[in-house]
């Protein structure tokens, strides 16, 4: 089964929603992995938001993969989250308690997820701007 | 039990995949996915436990044999996953820390099954699920994943 991530760039942030596929699972993974990175390394800090609204089966191999772009992410100063999880799925990330580290909210839509996002990036962006203001102040 | 299903595949995700579907199927003929809710639960732990004995059990190599079995009763149903490898004990298996990217398939299967264990008399792994309404009739064709 093939799985497409079309990506689209939304302000600060990079919208990937995925396609042709209602299960991911060991068939598909390595696609739907480098779907995404393939997207993620022509962006130096990449804040992504992956649009699962048409997953209705996920295992365990998806979160392997989602962990390593976070990873990914996260190194580069960026951030992964997710949107258009189902409930059952969302559940999954309960049992694994990865729900702690990804900011996942069930069956939130792509437009509300993107408008919490860019607050988000928004707040980040202050408190870096005003820590690198108090260094300044503290160095001279 | 009554055995209902036993199949051997190679150990290739293509073909574990094509089995799962049809496990899926006969658990749907024989009223064991009553909704999503059953759906999904049948289909994550058949597509962790198959991946498993893949990857773990014969090390992917292709040239091994993952045999699914499937027994039950009125009330319970019991899904074997054998292969040649090791056995393991699933009771061992714990959450990982939650930035190692492996390692969640068992834990997911315990949390969707009653029972899980390796049995060395039945040679693999078990799963057991009890039926949620006993009242409930098979039903017949359906969305099958």
């Amino acid at each position: 089964m093939s799985v497409q991530v079309i990506f689209s760039e939304r302000g600060n942030i990079l919208l990937g929603t995925v396609l042709e596929a209602d299960m991911l699972d060991d068939r598909n993974i390595q696609a739907f992995s480098n779907g995404v990175m393939t997207c993620l390394r022509q962006c130096p800090q990449p804040n992504v938001l992956l649009n699962f609204e048409s997953v209705k089966f996920m295992s365990s191999a998806v979160i392997s993969e989602l962990l390593r772009i976070n990873e990914y992410c996260r190194q580069r100063a960026g951030e992964l989250r997710l949107c258009g999880v189902r409930k059952q799925i969302f559940e999954v990330f309960q049992i694994t308690q990865l729900d702690r580290l990804f900011s996942v909210v069930p069956e939130e839509s792509a437009d509300t997820a993107l408008q919490r996002f860019e607050r988000s990036i928004a707040l980040r962006r202050e408190a870096e701007a005003w820590n690198a203001s108090e260094n300044r102040n503290t160095d001279g | 039990m009554a055995t209902v299903y036993r199949k051997c595949i190679p150990a290739v995700c293509e073909a574990a995949c094509e089995l799962r579907k049809e496990a899926i199927s006969l658990l749907e003929q024989r009223g064991w996915i009553r909704d999503e809710s059953d759906r999904f639960a049948y289909w994550l732990s058949l597509e962790e436990a198959l991946s498993n004995a893949i990857k773990h059990g014969c090390g992917g190599d292709a040239s091994r044999m993952v045999e699914l079995e499937i027994e039950d009763t009125v009330e319970r149903v019991r899904i074997i996953v054998r292969d040649n490898g090791p056995g393991f004990d699933p009771d061992r298996v714990t959450l990982p820390d939650c930035r190692r990217p492996d390692g969640r398939g068992i834990c997911l299967i315990r949390h969707y099954m009653d029972r899980l264990a390796y049995d060395p008399e039945l040679g693999g792994l078990v799963m057991e699920r009890v039926r949620r309404n006993a009242g409930d009739l098979p039903l017949s064709g359906g969305n099958t994943p």
